[in-house]
C-alpha cells in the first residue's frame, strides 16, 4: 500500500514538473540562433568573421554605437569630442560600468584595449590613422590621429574596437580569451560545446539594462537546406541568407517572417591589370560596357538585387545613387575591343571560388562577353586555392568579388580594395598604382561627412574612366525568424545585436 | 592468439604511420596557405609571413612531418592553427558524436540487412524477396545527402517525430543513423541473400534436411553460422564507409562530429586537426577490423585453428 502511494506521489510530482516544464517553454526566454560557421575564436580583436561578431557583439562593448540613423553615439563613453583639427579625438568615462567578473572599467582597460587592436593588425585600414591613445586622468583617454580620419566614429563601434578588462586579458593570456571572453556586455558565455553550441546568459548587471531574452544558444548549422528545414520544424529561430529559391517558401510559412536589406558589399568583377590583354584600359572599358546588370540580377540572384551604379555599397556613407556608373552598350563595347587592338576577339580566364550563386553569375559574364567576341573560361577554385592564386599570388585574369565593409563607411571597403599601399593581397587585388586615384582615397578618408560624398564621387569617377573594375549588383542580406521574436532588423554587415532582440 | 594481436597492432602502427604521411603530403601539395586563410582577405604579406613563423610553416616539409609524428608518439597533436588549442581536446570532445553515429548505424544495417537477407534467401522470388531486393537497389544508389534531405522533410517536417538537427539526445540521431546505415543495410542485404542462396545449397544442408533436423534449426545452425563469415567481413570494412559517409551526414544533420571538423579544418588548410582527425578515424577503423578478424575465430573453429597455429 505505501509503496502504491509512494508511486502515485513520484508519478504526480514527474507531471507536474513536466508541466511547469512546458510552461517555462511557452514564455520564450530561450532563443536558438543559427551561424552559418562555428567562431574560431571568440577574440574579437583576433577574426573576421561576422558570425563571430555577432557573438562578442554580445559579450563586449564598444565606446560608440550606432544610432541607426547612419551616424555614431558614444556608448560606453559617456561623451567624445573632436578636436577643431580633427586630430584628437577625448573620451570621457564617467559612469560606473563593470566588467561580468564584477570589476569597474576604467580608462586604462579603454587605453589597453585601444592598444590591443591596433597591436592585433586585423582593423589596420581603421588604425592606421591612429598615432597614440594616452590616458589623460581618471575619467579622460585621448585617441591622436596623425591625419583626419572621417569614419572613426564608426570604427569605434565596430567590433574590432571591443573593450576588454586588461586585469583579465594580462592574467589569462591570449590565447585563454578566445575561449573565455569576459566583457561588460549584455551577455556572459556559459558554455561552448565544440561543434555543437555556445550558449550565452543574460548579465542581470549589465550597464544599459539587462537584456529581455535571458538564454541565447547559437548553433551552427553551414547547409542552407538543413538551415531551411530546422527553421520551419521550429529547431532554430533564425537563420541568415537562406537559398533565394526557399524565400517565395519562407514568405508562404506564417510562422516565418523574411527581414532583408542592401548587403554592405557589392558583387563585382575584377580585373588583373597586371594581365598582359588586361593592362589595356580599352579592354576593360569594353568589358565593362558589354555586361548587362539587369539579366545577371535576374539570372543568377532570383531578381533580388539591384543594379550597382558605384563600387560603394548602398548602406555606406559616401554612397550616392547619382554617382554616374557604366552603361551597358554593346556596339561602343565591340568597336572598343577592335580600338584596343583585338578585332577578333580574344579569350579570358575568370576564375571562382566555389560557389553557386557567383557560378551563376559567371555564367551570365560569359554569355555577355562572348557577343562581343571574347571567349571566357570559367575555372572553379577550392577556396585555399583561390586565395593562394587572387589574392596571395595575384595569378590571375579575371574574378567575381564582393569586398564587404567592417563598418558602413565607404572607406571600408574603398581603401584597401584600390589604394597603392593595398596593393596585392590586403585587398587591391586589381593591382592599381595610380597616385591620383591613391590621393584622391586619402582625401575622401579625410572628407567630412558633408563633403564625403563629392569626395568618394571623385574616386569612382577615376575608377570608372580607367575601368578599374566593374560594380555588378548590389546584393540583398536576409534574416529569416519566426514571428515571435522582436526587435530584429536585417543588418546589412550581417553583425547582429542581441541584446535589443525580445520575445 | 595474443601473438596475432600483437602482431596486428604492431601493423596497424604502420598503417597509421603510412596514411599520416599521405594525408600530411596532400595538405602539403594542395594550394592554400593557413596563414593566409585565417587571416582572411585583408590580410597584407607580413602579416602572413609572420604568422607562418609563428605556426612553424616556413620550416621545411620533413622537419615540419617529423615534429608532428615525434609529438604524436608521445599523445601531443600539437595545437590547431586556427583556433591555437590542443587539437586532442577538440577531437576528444567531437568524436563521441561521430562514434555514436557510425555504431547506430553499423547496429541498424546489421539487425535489418542480415535478417531481411536471410528471409529474402529462403523465400527467394517471393513477394518480400522482390521488394527487398529493389529497395536494397534504392539505398544503395541513392546519394546520402538526397536521402537525408528527404527524411527531415517527411519524419521532421511533415511528421514531426524526430529532430531534422543537433545531437541533443538519442531521438535525434535517429534520422543520420538511418540515412549513414542506408548504403551499408543495402549491402548487407544482399551479402547475406547470396551467400545464403549458396549454402541453402549446400550438401550438408541438405544432409541436415534428410536427418529431420527443424527448418528453423537449419537456417540459423547450418546455414547462417556458415554464410557469416562474409558478413562479418563486410560489417567491418563498411564501418569505415560509415565513418567517412558521416562527414557528409553530420554536415546535413548539423552534428558537430569529427566529420563536421575535418571539412572545416581541410578547408582553413587547419593540417594538425586534419592529421589528428584523419589518425582518430584510422585507428578506429583498425580495431574494428580487428575485432572483426578475432570474431571470426569464435565463428569458425577452422579460423580459429590457425590463429592458435601462427
Amino acid at each position: 500500500m505505501k509503496k502504491n502511494l509512494l508511486k502515485a506521489l513520484a508519478a504526480l510530482m514527474a507531471i507536474l514538473l513536466l508541466a511547469t516544464g512546458c510552461a517555462l517553454a511557452e514564455a520564450r526566454d530561450t532563443l536558438v540562433w543559427a551561424m552559418s560557421a562555428e567562431p574560431a575564436s571568440l577574440d574579437p580583436m583576433n577574426t573576421a568573421s561576422m558570425n563571430t561578431f555577432t557573438i562578442t557583439y554580445a559579450l563586449y562593448d564598444c565606446l560608440t554605437i550606432s544610432d541607426g540613423n547612419g551616424g555614431y553615439k558614444p556608448y560606453l563613453a559617456d561623451e567624445i569630442t573632436v578636436s577643431e583639427d580633427g586630430l584628437v579625438y577625448t573620451v570621457k568615462l564617467t559612469k560606473d560600468v563593470y566588467f561580468q567578473d564584477g570589476s569597474k572599467l576604467t580608462v586604462e582597460d579603454i587605453k589597453y584595449s585601444l592598444d590591443r587592436t591596433i597591436a592585433a593588425g586585423w582593423a589596420f585600414d581603421m588604425t592606421l590613422c591612429i598615432d597614440e591613445v594616452a590616458v589623460i586622468d581618471d575619467t579622460t583617454v585621448e585617441i591622436r590621429l596623425n591625419t583626419p580620419f572621417g569614419g572613426m566614429m564608426g570604427s569605434l563601434a565596430s567590433p574590432f574596437f571591443s573593450i576588454m578588462s586588461k586585469a583579465y586579458c594580462e592574467s589569462v593570456g591570449n590565447d585563454a580569451i578566445k575561449r573565455q571572453p569576459m566583457g561588460t556586455g549584455a551577455y556572459r558565455l556559459t558554455e561552448w560545446a565544440s561543434g555543437d553550441h555556445i550558449t550565452l546568459e543574460a548579465n542581470e548587471n549589465y550597464f544599459a539594462g539587462a537584456p529581455s531574452i535571458k538564454t541565447i544558444i547559437c548553433k551552427p548549422i553551414s547547409d542552407k537546406n538543413t538551415g531551411m528545414i530546422a527553421l520551419q520544424n521550429g529547431e532554430i529561430d533564425t537563420f541568415m541568407n537562406v537559398n533565394p529559391t526557399d524565400i517565395s517558401a519562407v514568405e508562404a510559412d506564417e510562422n516565418l517572417v523574411l527581414y532583408a536589406c542592401n548587403a554592405a558589399s557589392v558583387l563585382s568583377l575584377n580585373m588583373n591589370i597586371e594581365d598582359p590583354v588586361l593592362s589595356n584600359e580599352k579592354v576593360r572599358q569594353a568589358i565593362c560596357m558589354a555586361i548587362n546588370k539587369d539579366d545577371i540580377i535576374i539570372g543568377a540572384l532570383e531578381g533580388r538585387g539591384t543594379p550597382a551604379n558605384s563600387a560603394i555599397p548602398t548602406v555606406c556613407a559616401g554612397y550616392s545613387s547619382e554617382t554616374p556608373g557604366t552603361t551597358f552598350d554593346m556596339a561602343r563595347a565591340k568597336e572598343l575591343l577592335a580600338e584596343a587592338g583585338y578585332p577578333d576577339g580574344v579569350s579570358l580566364k575568370l576564375c571562382l571560388k566555389e560557389d553557386t550563386t557567383n557560378q551563376k553569375v559567371a555564367t551570365v559574364i560569359q554569355a555577355y562577353l562572348s557577343m562581343i567576341g571574347i571567349q571566357v573560361e570559367i575555372e572553379l577554385m577550392e577556396g585555399g586555392a583561390y586565395t593562394t592564386a587572387v589574392y596571395a599570388n595575384g595569378d590571375y585574369q579575371m574574378t567575381i568579388s564582393s569586398w564587404s565593409a567592417m563598418f558602413l563607411d565607404a572607406y571600408s571597403v574603398m581603401y584597401s580594395q584600390f589604394h597603392k599601399d593595398c596593393y596585392g593581397g590586403t585587398g587591391n587585388i586589381t593591382h592599381v598604382v595610380d597616385d591620383e586615384l591613391s590621393g584622391l582615397l586619402e582625401a575622401a578618408a579625410k572628407a567630412s561627412d558633408e563633403d564625403k560624398v563629392a569626395a568618394y564621387d571623385a574616386v569612382c569617377a577615376n575608377i570608372l574612366e580607367h575601368a578599374y573594375q566593374l560594380p555588378l549588383v548590389y546584393q540583398q542580406t536576409t534574416i529569416t525568424a519566426t514571428k515571435e521574436l522582436k526587435g530584429l532588423e536585417a543588418s546589412p554587415l550581417g553583425c547582429y545585436m542581441l541584446k535589443d532582440l525580445s520575445f | 592468439m595474443a601473438k596475432y594481436v600483437l602482431k596486428r597492432l604492431a601493423m596497424m602502427i604502420l598503417v597509421v604511420l603510412g596514411i599520416s604521411f599521405i594525408v600530411f603530403l596532400i595538405m602539403n601539395l594542395t594550394p592554400g596557405n593557413a596563414a593566409q586563410m585565417i587571416l582572411g582577405q585583408s590580410a597584407n604579406p607580413e602579416q602572413v609571413a609572420k604568422l607562418e613563423a609563428e605556426l612553424g610553416l616556413d620550416q621545411p616539409f620533413f622537419t615540419r612531418y617529423f615534429n608532428f609524428i615525434l609529438g604524436a608518439l608521445r599523445g601531443d597533436f600539437g595545437q590547431s592553427y586556427q583556433t591555437r588549442l590542443p587539437v586532442f581536446d577538440e577531437i576528444l570532445a567531437r568524436f563521441p558524436t561521430t562514434l555514436c553515429l557510425a555504431t547506430l548505424a553499423m547496429m541498424l544495417a546489421t539487425l535489418v540487412g542480415v535478417p531481411v537477407g536471410v528471409i529474402s534467401a529462403i523465400r527467394q522470388y517471393s513477394i518480400v524477396d522482390n521488394v527487398s531486393m529493389v529497395t536494397a537497389m534504392l539505398f544503395a544508389s541513392l546519394p546520402s545527402f538526397v536521402m537525408g534531405l528527404l527524411l527531415q522533410l517527411s519524419f521532421a517536417l511533415n511528421l514531426k517525430w524526430f529532430p531534422a538537427t543537433g545531437a541533443d539526445s538519442l531521438r535525434s540521431f535517429v534520422l543520420p543513423a538511418i540515412t549513414l546505415s542506408a548504403g551499408t543495410m543495402a549491402t548487407l542485404t544482399r551479402m547475406t541473400r547470396s551467400t545464403m542462396l549458396e549454402v541453402i545449397r549446400a550438401d550438408y544442408v541438405r544432409t541436415a534436411r534428410a536427418k529431420g533436423v527443424g527448418e528453423r534449426q537449419i537456417v540459423l545452425r547450418h546455414c547462417l553460422r556458415n554464410a557469416l563469415l562474409p558478413i562479418v567481413t563486410v560489417i567491418g570494412v563498411d564501418f569505415g564507409t560509415v565513418l567517412g559517409g558521416s562527414v557528409v551526414i553530420e554536415s546535413v544533420f548539423a552534428l558537430g562530429g569529427l566529420g563536421t571538423l575535418l571539412i572545416t579544418s581541410i578547408r582553413m588548410k587547419d593540417t594538425p586537426v586534419v592529421m589528428a582527425a584523419v589518425m582518430f578515424i584510422t585507428v578506429t577503423y583498425s580495431l574494428v577490423n580487428l575485432a572483426v578478424d578475432l570474431i571470426y575465430a569464435f565463428i569458425d573453429p577452422r579460423v580459429k585453428s590457425q590463429y592458435t597455429k601462427g
